[in-house]
């Protein structure tokens, strides 16, 4: 058990293969839901329903998926960065099986119907605490990691590594604060107005906190990594690190745009959000730039292609997200089929995108073998990227087309359309949608191909080379 | 202008400040070579540093 | 100093970084929301059987599909009623706006529909409404576990009697989610001021134009036949085989509703010209 001479990579393993069990989950899930909509048909209530499922699809993509390979990436990183092994190895274990527990309870729990209905904070009161206790254990062990190391100054992967650790603590207590009933019944301590603005300064965070800096902080470290050439520029990405981290705490009100919360609160939303394109394109310039003399790499490097098609979907997820925050855009998208269009460019193709290189760069190292099939993982690349085009594409017109229905007027100032009849004209998209999720879902399945014979390969290696 | 106006305008005008603040610090011309020293110093990590003199192993090789 | 060498300074200058845009946008505004001066006197908190409807809709996600908050804007408030105020949600904990509307806002669903048509709306919405994707409540029927009841009124805060809670034995959940339903958005008089007015003189421009009868028919399928029967043969509402009324005085029911009866207004969504030709459909069935 003494991993004090190197890196603790075994448990970069293990939550490397367990973030990609549950990121299957997740996608298993949103291919359902999505069929569901479509064909309602396909609802088994009680526990099968669109209602209960779509939750357990969140929590597992970005609880399970995203949360759980950042752990790996975290360890992983920290250590290399730092140039010392992880603080306790011993902590890391407990904290995977924990992990784990969680997300199982959090699968199960939000099946029986047990829910906040706070979107991304649905866990029930003694699940939120096992989640806590992750997050403390989980920080403890990076940050102890961090002042022990043996490296002077911190690469900016670190920065961002460190301000999520914080980011997630506060927003995750806030938000979560309730008033127990009983062990799987809780109300929040927030009522109506209040409880809508902490919820969306906290999940407008989640967006910043989950879905930015850590996939930021595995971006800084692999694109390098990959290309061999250093990031463009270090002081440009601290620049925008410390606005980042400043500007997106303001913006949770851009999901409450004419809704009853103050008007002041709603426009520094609105200003902050569209302020917040700076920071956000310092980093995706600063993958740019870092190609410079390298753009071959596209085409050699399959990895490369992964990150970079990942750091342009964030580039246009963060002009896309800050007209959103616009009054007027608002009023005509907010509530239609364009929000998921959004967020799945953010979560398929930004988050995924860079999460897939990582694990493609890192499962050869730590099993110290070579990848099983490049022309594979070239193949996966594809599907991700049509299944995700294919939905993202299909909602942005069904939400453009929904919107310009609803608005529709007659000449004598009623409305031309009622509720249904704009619905009926979304099942086409729906279907579409359904398709492009089977898409990604064939791409993930051979990645996962992919990775098991790449691990079970390596294992044979090292079997092979010990007899 | 009204009263919320002037005070948008002086905490934007603060914000600003700090901002060039933070700016001409890390690009002061003294600066540039430490700050952009730890992107060349991340490209080789693939083993510890030696700590207290003890030899560094990789585990993966165990 | 630099801090990109103390990594304890730098965690604590992070932590005062998030914290200055926390405190504007999430922590004062706790002075301004739900102001005494913003409360709705006619706000009610929720009865023991509301409440437990609400954590029936909370258990089964239905705001994952319907939104409860009414926007100053046109298609909103046209299509829903009245605008949403802060004051009216000060009991709801958590709130229940929702992000996404797949299938319409509920804040003001009370008073709508009669309870008949929700309970056949929640078991089975596609025989209301047959392009729905709404998933089916029947199982709903189950009786309704009140173990908690108290529990939550008291947590809550909200004031009740022994004999509200006695009433709850021999409920089911659905009664629960549809006593729910009706009280959502009734606490203050909007119906009033926001009704649907019928203005200028009421004269049938279709007059015995048969012309329009195919898309009365076709309005009367989708809007109307799930209240009133595909045949006019009544259901939830009357039969309407026998309506001799005046087309003014039947075009008045439908443009302005009957808000005691519940038969819905459907001025806002049909606007004059198609209520006028829904109207001859069913004057044209009744000469017939
Ligand atoms: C998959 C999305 C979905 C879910 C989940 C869902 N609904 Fe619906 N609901 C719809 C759609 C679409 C309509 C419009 C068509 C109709 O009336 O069935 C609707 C209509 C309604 C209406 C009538 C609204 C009106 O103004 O005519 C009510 C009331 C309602 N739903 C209540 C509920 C309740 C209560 C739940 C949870 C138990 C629920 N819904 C869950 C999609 C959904
Ligand atoms: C939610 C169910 C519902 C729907 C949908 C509905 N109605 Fe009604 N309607 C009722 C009820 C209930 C009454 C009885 C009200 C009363 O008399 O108090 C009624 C009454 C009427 C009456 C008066 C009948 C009489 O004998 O006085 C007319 C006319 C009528 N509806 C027409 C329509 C038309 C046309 C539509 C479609 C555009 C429609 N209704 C849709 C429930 C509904
Ligand atoms: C400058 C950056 C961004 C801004 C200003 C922004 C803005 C917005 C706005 C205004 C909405 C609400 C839309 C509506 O309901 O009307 C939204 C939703 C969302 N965004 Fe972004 N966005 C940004 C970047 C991102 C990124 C990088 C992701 C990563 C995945 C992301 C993920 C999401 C998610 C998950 C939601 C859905 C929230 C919900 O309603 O449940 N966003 N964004």
């Amino acid at each position: 058990m003494n991993q004090q001479e190197g890196y603790a990579d075994d448990i970069v393993k293990g939550f490397i293969i367990w973030s990609m069990v549950w990121g299957l989950v997740a996608v298993l899930v949103g291919v359902l839901i999505s069929f569901q909509i479509a064909f309602p048909q396909l609802n088994l209530p009680p526990y099968l329903t669109y209602g209960r499922l779509r939750p357990i699809h969140t929590n597992a993509g970005i609880f399970g998926w995203g949360i759980g390979s950042f752990m790996a990436f975290f360890i992983y990183i920290t250590q290399r960065l730092t140039r010392t092994p992880l603080w306790s190895p011993g902590l890391a274990r407990v904290q995977l099986w924990l992990f784990n527990v969680v997300i199982a309870l959090a699968a199960v729990t939000l099946a029986l119907g047990m829910n906040r209905s706070k979107e991304y904070a649905e866990l029930e009161w003694p699940v939120a605490i096992l989640v806590v206790v992750l997050w403390v254990i989980f920080s403890v062990n990076i940050v102890m990691t961090i002042v022990k190391r043996r490296e002077e100054q911190m690469y900016i992967s670190l920065w961002y590594i460190l301000a999520t650790l914080v980011g997630v603590a506060v927003l995750y207590l806030v938000n979560n604060a309730a008033i127990p009933v009983s062990l799987t019944k809780s109300y929040s301590a927030y009522a109506g107005a209040n409880d809508a603005n902490v919820q969306w300064w906290y999940g407008h965070n989640a967006v910043a906190m989950v879905l930015t800096t850590p996939p930021l902080a595995i971006f800084y470290y692999f694109l390098p990594k990959t290309t061999g050439v250093p990031i463009y520029s270090h002081r440009m990405g601290v620049i925008a690190f410390w606005s980042l981290i400043f500007m997106y705490l303001w913006t949770g009100a851009h999901h409450l745009l004419w809704a009853p919360v103050p008007d002041w609160v709603q426009t520094l939303a609105m200003g902050f959000s569209v302020m917040l394109i700076a920071p956000s394109w310092a980093a995706v310039f600063n993958g740019y730039f870092s190609m410079n003399g390298q753009w071959h790499q596209m085409r050699d490097n399959y990895l490369v292609k992964f990150l970079i098609f990942g750091i342009t979907f964030y580039g246009m997820q963060t002009l896309q997200g800050p007209s959103q925050a616009v009054r007027t855009f608002s009023a005509f998208i907010h509530f239609t089929d364009w929000v998921p269009g959004h967020v799945h460019m953010g979560t398929l193709g930004w988050v995924s995108l860079v999460l897939f290189a990582a694990i493609y760069y890192t499962v050869p190292k730590v099993y110290q073998t070579e990848i099983y099939s490049i022309p594979l993982a070239n193949l996966h690349f594809w599907l991700a990227l049509t299944g995700q085009l294919i939905f993202s594409i299909s909602m942005w017109i069904a939400g453009v087309q929904q919107a310009a229905m609803l608005n529709a007027t007659n000449p004598d100032g009623s409305l031309h359309y009622s509720f249904m009849e704009t619905l009926i004209e979304l099942y086409p998209y729906w279907h579409m949608r359904a398709a492009g999720g089977l898409i990604y879902l064939a791409g993930l399945a051979f990645f996962l191909y992919n990775i098991f014979k790449t691990i079970t390969g390596g294992k044979a290696r090292a079997a092979a080379q010990r007899a | 202008m009204d009263a919320a106006s002037v005070y948008y305008l002086g905490v934007t005008v603060i914000l600003f400040l700090v901002f060039a603040a933070i700016v001409a610090r890390v690009y002061s011309g003294k600066r540039k070579a430490k700050g952009e020293e730890p992107k060349y110093r991340m490209m080789e990590d693939e083993k510890p540093h030696e700590a207290n003199g003890k030899g560094g192993r990789d585990v993966r090789r165990k | 100093m630099t801090i990109e060498k103390k990594p304890i300074i730098f965690l604590l200058l992070a932590t005062a970084t998030i914290l200055v845009g926390t405190v504007v946008t999430m922590v004062l505004p706790f002075r301004w929301i739900n102001d005494p001066k913003l409360a709705i006197a006619s706000v009610k908190p929720y009865t023991p059987l509301q409440l437990e409807g609400r954590d029936i809709y909370i258990r089964e996600g239905c705001n994952n599909c319907h939104t409860q908050t009414v926007r100053p804007l046109l298609s909103d408030t046209e299509r829903y009623g009245e605008y949403s105020k802060s004051g009216e949600f000060a009991y709801d904990q958590p709130f229940l706006w929702g992000s996404r509307r797949n299938g319409p806002d509920v804040a003001r669903i009370g008073g709508k529909y009669p309870d008949a048509w929700h309970v056949k709306h929640m078991k089975d919405p596609r025989s209301m409404v047959p392009r729905s994707n709404m998933p089916a409540y029947k199982f709903l029927e189950q009786p309704l576990d009140t173990s908690l009841t108290e529990r939550k009124m008291k947590a809550l805060n909200f004031p009740y009697t022994q004999a509200q809670i006695a009433e709850l034995s021999g409920k089911t959940e659905l009664d629960a989610m549809v006593a729910y339903l009706q009280k959502l958005g009734n606490d203050i008089p909007w119906r009033k001021t926001g009704k649907a007015e019928v203005l200028g003189e009421l004269k049938n421009p279709f007059q015995d134009n048969a012309a329009v009868l195919p898309e009365g028919k076709k309005l009367y399928l989708e809007h109307c036949a799930q209240c009133h029967g595909k045949d006019l043969e009544g259901e939830v509402g009357p039969s309407l085989k026998d309506l001799d009324k005046p087309d003014a005085v039947v075009f008045g029911i439908v443009y302005s509703g009957i808000p005691a009866g519940s038969m819905p207004a459907f001025g806002d969504s049909l606007g004059k010209e198609r209520t006028w030709k829904v109207v001859t459909f069913l004057k044209s069935e009744h000469r017939r």
